[in-house]
């Protein structure tokens, strides 16, 4: 293990000070190293780990088993408590969770209430309850026949016999020759056996069917219910330095981001070891070392200090200085943004400053998050989030200035289009011929969203066209580089305009359609 | 095959009759499964007690209750001679559907208990029958319900969330009485779904598995049955 040389870290970072200046009221000589101090710092850390666990319970009709079963719910949080003692005790678990830290390119360290799953330790249990309704029996006595499973015929009333329906319960019928005859049906019994019961007196019950039982609902007839108890085990991490034996800018790079350091090896980890703490807990010890480094640049005579940090020469803690550097390019943009003067002018003069210009091609193109994120990309340091909004919001408002006349120049021009599109359409007799091939209100609806969404967007077109030039005359400068990746000038509200405009000329084009005696959309109201 | 007549009790007093056909060969030793027939707008007649005689030939006991007993009991009605045709929709212009889902719960609870019964009773119906199926299927614990040709389901779609046990429909995609638009709400409504099972037939119109009547067609009246008896079986053995 060898950390870089503080002086070549040096070296790197003063070239990294020269891109941020040049080009921004310096130039790339103007910046100078003025001091510099360097050594190599040691320090040590630990990550302790506990062991966590959560459940997660399922229940279920019936008696069945995943995982081990177990007598009851105090045998289970027994069986937890156990299983969890001994993974803390046992080698070949402990090893398998260090590793999980140990084997990452972080290593674990810095790493602080992190929490990682254990699959691989999950265990389930089965535990069952007898159901609470039935006390476990599956079902009670059936409460319309008592457990007697029958209950009385409804046909003959427990008669077992009906009185014939064919001689009425008579035993004869009038003959052809209005002579009594014995009746064909009970052979002059009267009586016919019950056709329900059969002759039984009594039918199954028609509430349990037959069973003398009804099942219980809860447990749907089994008397018991299955819990799943499942078993999580996780670990958390909890990271310890000694915070008093490097420099304060050092511990909060560490404490924020110390994974990602020991990742980008932007620090050396001279060790890393599982160890035993006095509790019997685990933990993972580290030696780790790192460059650090005092500098004071010199840009235009003007002193600039910077802490140099890690083996790539990471620049902690740069005091905001650029906005001071480009106050005159600020002032030209701000009064862009203000629209006092001749705002192509003053965008102009302001681009001179390279950080402008990047912001003025950034927010020509995308929205001002996007471009906040992307100046951020190419200033991370000298100059404060604050300033960097600001730029952002100005120059877009400058822009916004720029191309205000050309965009209502474009959108004049767009609706004059929108004009003789429609009027082509309704004024003529073509709208009549197409409806008479498609006679449906649905049909004109979308052919009329659709003429509005096809003129607005042509509109938008040509309010884009007008732009471009007008941005070109202000930035095309800057853009003549790499022309082919910028986008089209915005529209601004002027994009909306264009389609509330093309509604409003169909509303009227449809009114004169009215006067003049020619095809009225059915959609237009006519009272 | 034999049959007979049972008297069922109404729920609020008085009495109505249900002709019964009960399959060869069932005893309460070998008990059958039960299937009420729903009758159409033309009581228990001839054809309906022909569909229980069917149903007990493939080993149903089925029972065709008389639904327009408050009305009129017993009566029975073709749909071939135009003054018993005009006294059918008069008897349905009167019919209480409420009353008659009172009456098939009440036939249900009777045949379940009969001697001869394995206590899993399902329902099948025709025309006013087969809507009345579908409601019974909504609104008892029938454990399949079979509906022909129903009219007017596209209004009680709603009733549907309550079915507890399995519902076939036939539909006759030229349904004279149930236009398309009905069609496709019931189909978007009920299609789907695990305990529900749609059947189309293309071309056919109302009541085309009526044997006699102007719209049968056999091939497709045999397709029809054949489902139907699937279902049953499957369902109520
Ligand atoms: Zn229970
Ligand atoms: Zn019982
Ligand atoms: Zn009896
Ligand atoms: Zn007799």
């Amino acid at each position: 293990m060898c950390s870089a040389d503080p002086k070549e870290l040096a070296k790197k970072s003063l070239m990294i000070m020269r891109e941020l200046c040049d080009g921004n009221g310096a130039t790339a000589d103007s910046v100078q190293i003025k001091e510099a101090r360097g050594e190599v710092l040691d320090m040590q850390g630990i990550t302790h780990i506990e062991l966590t666990h959560i459940t997660e319970q399922e229940r279920k009709v019936g008696k069945h088993i995943q995982g081990a079963l177990l007598p009851n719910a105090q045998m289970l949080g027994a069986e937890i408590a156990q299983t969890i003692a001994k993974m803390g005790k046992n080698d070949e678990s402990r090893k398998v969770i260090t590793g999980k830290l140990l084997n990452r390119t972080d290593k674990g360290f810095s790493s602080h209430g992190e929490e990682i799953n254990l699959p691989e330790f999950g265990i389930e249990y089965t535990t069952h309850e007898p159901c609470g309704s039935c006390q476990g029996q599956g079902g009670a006595t059936c409460k319309r026949c008592n457990g007697r499973c029958q209950e009385t015929c409804t046909q003959c009333h427990a008669k077992t016999m009906i009185p014939c329906r064919k001689c009425s319960g008579n035993g004869f019928t009038m003959g052809q020759d209005n002579k009594q005859q014995k009746c064909n049906f009970c052979f002059g019994h009267r009586q016919v056996a019950c056709p329900l019961c059969q002759k039984r007196g009594t039918i199954k019950c028609r509430i349990c069917n037959g069973a003398g039982k009804t099942k219980c609902d809860p447990c749907k007839g089994s008397g018991a219910f299955s819990v799943f108890t499942k078993l999580k085990i996780a670990i958390k991490t909890l990271f310890e330095m000694d915070r008093t034996s490097v420099p304060a800018p050092v511990v909060y790079a560490i404490e924020n981001s110390g994974d990602k350091l020991v990742a980008q090896k932007h620090i050396d980890l001279i060790s890393a070891e599982s160890v035993r703490r006095e509790d019997g807990g685990m933990a993972i010890h580290y030696k780790a070392r790192f460059p650090y480094g005092d500098l004071v640049f010199s840009v235009n005579g003007k002193p600039i200090t910077a802490h140099l940090f890690g083996n790539r020469g990471k620049m902690l803690k740069l005091k905001p200085f650029l906005e001071d550097m480009i106050e005159p390019g600020l002032e030209h943009l701000g009064r862009a943004a203000q629209g006092d003067g001749r705002v192509a002018n003053l965008i102009k003069k302001a681009s001179q400053y390279k950080l402008i210009a990047s912001a003025l091609l950034f927010v020509s193109s995308m929205p001002k998050k996007k471009a906040f994120m992307a100046l951020k990309r190419k200033y991370p340091m000298g100059i404060s989030n604050d300033a960097v909004m600001q730029i952002i919001k100005q120059s877009d408002q400058a822009l916004g200035n720029v191309t205000r006349k050309p965009r209502y120049m474009g959108l004049g021009a767009g609706l004059i289009v929108t004009v003789l599109l429609i009027g082509g359409l309704l004024l003529t007799k073509t709208y009549a011929a197409i409806i008479v091939k498609m006679p449906h209100l649905i049909f004109e609806i979308i052919l009329s969203t659709g003429l509005v969404a096809l003129c607005g967007y042509l509109t938008t077109i040509i309010i884009k066209k007008f732009a471009d030039k007008a941005r070109s005359q202000a930035i095309g400068h800057l853009m003549a580089a790499n022309t082919k990746m910028v986008a089209p000038a915005k529209t601004r509200t002027s994009g909306l305009y264009a389609y509330i405009g093309a509604a409003i000329i169909l509303l009227i084009i449809s009114e004169i359609t009215r006067h003049v005696g020619l095809a009225t959309p059915a959609w237009y109201p006519i009272k | 095959m034999t049959n007979t007549t049972l008297t069922i009790p109404a729920k609020n007093g008085g009495s109505f009759d249900a002709y019964v056909a009960m399959p060869e060969g069932v005893s309460p030793d070998n008990p059958a499964p039960c299937v009420i027939v729903i009758q159409e707008i033309f009581g228990v007649n001839n054809g309906l007690r022909g569909k229980c005689n069917w149903l007990a030939s493939q080993g149903f006991i089925a029972i065709a209750p008389d639904l327009f007993w408050r009305v009129e009991p017993k009566i029975e009605l073709s749909d071939q001679i135009p003054e018993q045709l005009q006294r059918a929709f008069d008897l349905f212009g009167q019919f209480d559907i409420d009353k008659g889902i009172e009456d098939l719960k009440q036939t249900l609870h009777t045949i379940k208990g009969h001697a001869n019964s394995n206590g899993n009773v399902g329902c099948l119906g025709y025309c006013l029958g087969g809507k009345l199926a579908y409601l019974l299927a909504c609104h008892s614990d029938v454990k399949a319900s079979i509906g022909y040709y129903g009219v007017g389901i596209e209004n009680l779609l709603a009733d549907a969330k309550s079915i507890k046990g399995k519902l076939m429909l036939h539909i006759a995609e030229k349904d004279g009485f149930v236009p398309p638009e009905a069609q496709t709400q019931i189909r978007q409504t009920l299609g789907g779904r695990d305990n529900i099972v749609l059947h189309s037939y293309p071309d056919m119109d109302h009541a085309f598995t009526r044997e006699g009547g102007d719209n049968y067609d056999a091939g497709n009246a045999e397709i029809a049955d054949s489902h139907s008896i699937l279902f049953l079986k499957e369902n109520l053995s």
